[in-house]
């Protein structure tokens, strides 16, 4: 018999029989909604495998089942007894279809109508609302009615004769579980148990008889030693799976449907080979294919559709996985028509799972979340392929239940995506083993990017900014976090902090690069993750615990969580992240600033993201000419400006200014780099010195604000700079900024003028509009978003709408830079949404902007 | 159900006589060393491999506030919401079985810690049980309830 055939009777078995037992029980309980939900997707699950296997009969029978009780679901009626009765008379005839199947292979010959008719009977008087009479109530009940007719047609006689009653309800056909050999998972985690406590005798056998030479005990020990190690191994590999385990079912599926539905549809499958463990796999086989078939039902178009839609006449349903920073992430993609936020909104409001003001809250992506609710269709008509939206439903559910996430994205007219994660604290995970202060920890693999081993002969050395240690690494300045801090155990905190003789294990999280401070580091092992007592589950750098084969426990630690117990924060990478990776900052007027020390004075403080690098130069190389301190960097000649004299060390640092894009840079020398901080900080008037903005109180300490447009806004080369552009006609382009921190007005400035950005600002919209009247002109606005006296929005708004600056490009430059914010942005009319912090994107934005501006002008 | 004697494991710590339902009782083993938890807290000894399941050691005496002279030899694994947790104790003596009549409530001049922890108190000839509520003794070890 067919593989497929024989897992599906054996699965319908034991559906069947959960059924029948959930069925007696909704009889007594008609409203209770969570049992009619399962009772549902039970029959569903079922009607969608005979679907695909071609079994007609089956299907037609649970479909209408389907029906009848899909009316309980949206209508809110009760189900009758008489409901019950012929509910199960159906399931009683797809046990004797089963049967059949499993003695012959394949559907008997004959036709359910009778059934179908009868249930169509009830389907409509629930529909009208009629109560149905007692007696009519009785006779369904008891008599039976569709399945004595085909019996006969059978081609098992015997069967006959075990018409539908209760004792063949308890007793599923014997022989499906006969061919398959279903272990459960408990069975494997016992054994898994039980192997490592194998492993923990043999280690203490071992160091029993180490003490002993020439034992007579070593050889036969030895040979444990390998036999367990293989067992152990074996035991591990019953738990993983290849996905692609859960995705031989679907081609066929797509087959079928493809014709079915007379379409085109490709099916691409990636990364079948990432494993998963068992379990994982189990839970989400199920998920995946309704998933698969919604695709396919929903999302591609017909061929006909798709070519109007200047497509290709076949679609394709991408699937795909793999392992990525601690998760299993797999993704549903297929190049289709998309789901119509506008479309879930209505079918929302229509259905009553929220109301309009909620909705009017909410992001597309939060409106498209509505499609995993229960109850929720956007087919306009009811299909046997994908259903009612039942799917989804379930999907979420057993996704859920594993700890896992699932998330839909979806353009309309280019398609949709699912991206399911799956974290690993159910699979086997490579780890490296660190250790330090004597013990051992296990690291993600999957997080670690590189190691690296510090030791006073290396080139990389461990540097203190401030308290905060750092590593120079590849022109990047990588935050470390020294592991003592945070393992310490108990009040004895030893500062045997060596940073001279350690590792560094680079860990990547996407989003920030930082390293953690080790003693050692040990190796690799493939681990099972296993949760850390519910007590402890608080503990935010610990992501589990395992145990190794030498039978000991050893701490997971969880690299997001170190970075976060350590104040590493994402927006340091601001450099090489995206604007959607900053969106998680957004606490109004946080700024990043680095604090350091000239030779005199309080405190300096400069926004980092002004700061291109810092360096260290020789003080051979720097020379003092002519009133100017110059130091040759990148081939050329830099100024350095030293506001408080040249410190008398051998090596001088200076944080490096320049705009990458025209390799123009200058200097400014520092006596000692303090500290990165996170911090609200307000300008107190009073200072008049040169170079600076004034004194500002962070984190309640007095510092001296740098002004770079002291340094820049006389130097020659800013000017020649930006003539040099604008006769390129690639710059000068006149920019207005709009702001009210007087703060970001300054930091602004040199910042654009160094760029060649021709550079006008005003303290507010107020100041803009007023120039709008005076008939000033510019190529783009940048505009902040939160002000006091009318916000960005509003001024975009405006400008847009009633005034003659509506063809001039904006770019909002905000500290909030949420999706949200970021739409909301888009509906006002900015071109761009750029991060304040994020230096570098926006001048690639105001770049884009323009360029396409001039593209745009050029065209028309 | 009240005239059911109570099985009792007596155990010491610092000197006193302390009593754990066996009801709760899944081995009792002499103490080994254990893998410390980062940030868990004073309260938390380590972790321990029991045939495959990860047991997690709580200093009772630090629970109960009595000196931190960390002087416990044994190991009195308790099973809790499915979870392992191995109380530690000096000693393990006897299971008595004693009567829930003879059971008196905790004196109130004894530590607020003993009150919280303890369920009652038996007057025996060889001096004064408090029986210990093992799922609070676990619950009181939880890393959030102390100031580290």
């Amino acid at each position: 018999m067919d593989d497929i055939i024989a897992e599906f009777i054996s699965e319908t078995q034991e559906g069947l029989t959960e059924l029948d037992t959930a069925l007696i029980a909704f009889e007594s309980r008609p409203d209770d909604r969570q049992l009619l939900d399962k009772i549902f997707r039970t029959l569903h699950t079922i009607k969608g495998t005979c679907g695909f296997l071609g079994l007609m009969r089956l299907e037609k029978v649970a479909h209408t089942a389907e029906t009848l009780l899909d009316g309980f679901r949206s209508d809110g009626k009760m189900a009758t007894p008489s409901d019950v009765a012929i509910i199960l008379s159906a399931l009683d005839q797809i046990r004797v279809l089963i049967e059949s199947i499993q003695a012959t292979g394949s559907e008997p010959e004959g036709d359910d109508n009778a059934l179908v008719a009868r249930i169509q009977v009830a389907i409509d008087r629930s529909a009208c609302n009629d109560a149905p009479p007692v007696t009519e109530a009785n006779a369904a009940g008891f008599e039976p009615v569709g399945p004595t007719a085909d019996i006969s047609t059978l081609d098992n006689p015997d069967k006959n004769s075990e018409a539908p009653s209760s004792a063949d309800i308890s007793n599923p056909g014997p022989d499906a579980a006969s061919q398959y050999l279903r272990v459960n998972v408990d069975t494997l985690e016992e054994m898994l148990t039980m192997v490592s406590e194998l492993v923990l005798t043999r280690n203490q056998l071992a160091q029993i008889t180490k003490d002993h030479e020439n034992n007579i005990l070593s050889g036969p020990l030895q040979r444990l030693n390998s036999v367990v190690s293989d067992l152990q191994d074996s035991v591990m590999k019953t738990r993983m799976q290849p996905i692609g385990n859960a995705w031989v079912k679907f081609p066929r599926i797509i087959h079928d449907i493809s014709r079915d539905l007379n379409k085109k549809i490709h099916l691409e499958m990636k990364g079948e080979e990432a494993e998963v463990d068992r379990q994982v796999l189990e839970m989400i086989k199920d998920p995946l294919m309704h998933m698969v078939r919604n695709s396919a039902d929903h999302g591609i178009e017909t061929p006909h559709d798709r070519i109007s839609a200047g497509k290709p006449e076949t679609g394709t349903i991408t699937l795909s996985a793999c392992h990525e920073g601690g998760y299993v992430i797999i993704e549903i993609r297929d190049d289709g028509k998309g789901i119509s936020p506008d479309r879930v909104r209505k079918t929302v409001l229509q259905k009553g799972l929220a109301t309009e003001d909620h909705l009017a809250s909410l992001s597309d992506k939060q409106i498209l979340a509505f499609i995993f609710s229960a109850g929720f269709s956007t087919a306009e008509t009811v299909t046997a392929v994908s259903g009612r939206g039942v799917g989804m439903d379930v999907v979420r559910t057993n996704i859920e239940k594993i700890g896992g996430t699932v998330e839909l994205e979806s353009v309309v007219g280019k398609g949709s995506c699912f991206t399911i994660r799956i974290p690993l604290t159910l699979a086997i995970i490579s780890a490296l083993l660190v250790q330090h202060g004597g013990q051992e920890y296990a690291l993600p693999q999957l997080t670690v990017q590189e190691l690296l081993r510090i030791s006073p002969n290396t080139k990389e050395q461990v540097e203190m900014l401030g308290n905060r240690p750092v590593l120079r690494f590849r022109d990047q300045i990588l935050p470390l976090v020294p592991m003592s801090e945070l393992l310490h155990f108990s009040d004895e905190t030893s500062d045997n902090l060596n940073m001279r003789n350690c590792y560094v294990v680079i860990a990547n999280l996407g989003t920030t690069l930082f390293g953690m401070i080790v003693d050692n580091v040990i190796g690799t092992e493939e681990i099972v993750v296993k949760p850390v007592s519910s007590i402890l589950r608080g503990i935010p750098i610990i992501a589990g615990n395992t145990i190794l084969g030498n039978g000991r426990v050893i701490m997971i630690l969880d690299p997001a969580g170190i970075a976060k117990a350590g104040n590493i924060a994402a927006t340091q990478q601001s450099r090489q992240t995206s604007m959607d990776a900053l969106s998680s900052h957004n606490e109004a007027d946080l700024s990043s600033l680095l604090l350091f020390r000239t030779n005199e004075g309080v405190s300096k403080a400069v926004p980092i993201f002004l700061v291109s690098r810092i360096e260290e130069f020789n003080r051979h190389t720097i020379d003092e000419t002519g009133g100017k301190i110059l130091v040759e960097y990148q081939g050329r000649l830099m100024e350095l400006h030293a506001i408080d004299g040249m410190p008398e060390t051998p090596f001088t640092k200076a944080l490096i200014f320049s705009d990458d894009r025209s390799n123009n840079a200058f200097g400014i020398v520092v006596h000692e780099i303090e500290d990165i901080v996170e911090a609200n900080f307000a300008i107190k008037s009073g200072t008049q010195r040169n170079g600076f903005l004034g004194t500002g109180l962070i984190n309640g300490r007095a510092v001296d604000i740098l002004d770079i447009n002291y340094f820049t806004g006389e130097k020659n080369w800013i000017a020649d700079e930006g003539a040099l552009r604008r006769a390129q006609g690639n710059g000068g382009a006149r920019v207005l900024i709009v702001e009210d921190s007087a703060f970001f007005r300054h930091m602004l400035k040199p910042l654009l003028l160094m760029a060649g950005y021709d550079v006008t600002m005003t303290d507010g919209p107020k100041g803009a509009l007023k120039m709008c009247e005076k008939g000033m002109d510019f190529d783009l606005i940048v505009s902040d978003i939160e002000m006091d006296d009318m916000d960005g929005f509003a001024f975009a708004e405006k400008v847009k709408t009633q005034t003659r600056w509506k063809n001039i490009p904006m770019v909002a430059l905000s500290s909030r830079a949420t999706q949200q914010d970021k739409e909301k942005g888009f509906s006002k009319g900015f071109s761009a949404y750029v991060a304040k912090s994020d230096r570098d994107a926006l001048l690639d934005t105001l770049q884009n902007v323009l360029g396409k501006t001039l593209k745009e002008e050029a065209l028309s | 159900m009240t005239d059911q004697p109570l099985k009792i494991l007596s155990v010491m710590l610092g000197g006193q006589l302390f009593g754990i339902d066996i009801g709760h009782i899944s081995d009792i083993l002499p103490r080994q060393d254990d893998t410390p938890v980062p940030q868990a807290g004073r309260r938390i000894s380590g972790l321990i491999n029991l045939r495959g399941h990860i047991v997690t050691l709580i200093h009772v005496r630090l629970c109960l506030g009595l000196s931190s002279q960390d002087t416990s030899k044994m190991n009195v694994v308790i099973e809790y919401g499915g979870e392992l947790y191995g109380l530690l104790f000096d000693e393990v003596g006897d299971i008595l079985d004693l009567d829930r009549v003879d059971m008196e409530s905790v004196p109130s001049v004894l530590d607020e810690r003993w009150h919280g922890l303890g369920q009652g108190v038996f007057r025996l000839p060889q001096g004064l049980l408090i029986l210990l509520d093992a799922v609070k003794l676990v619950e009181s070890a939880r890393p959030e309830n102390i100031f580290l």
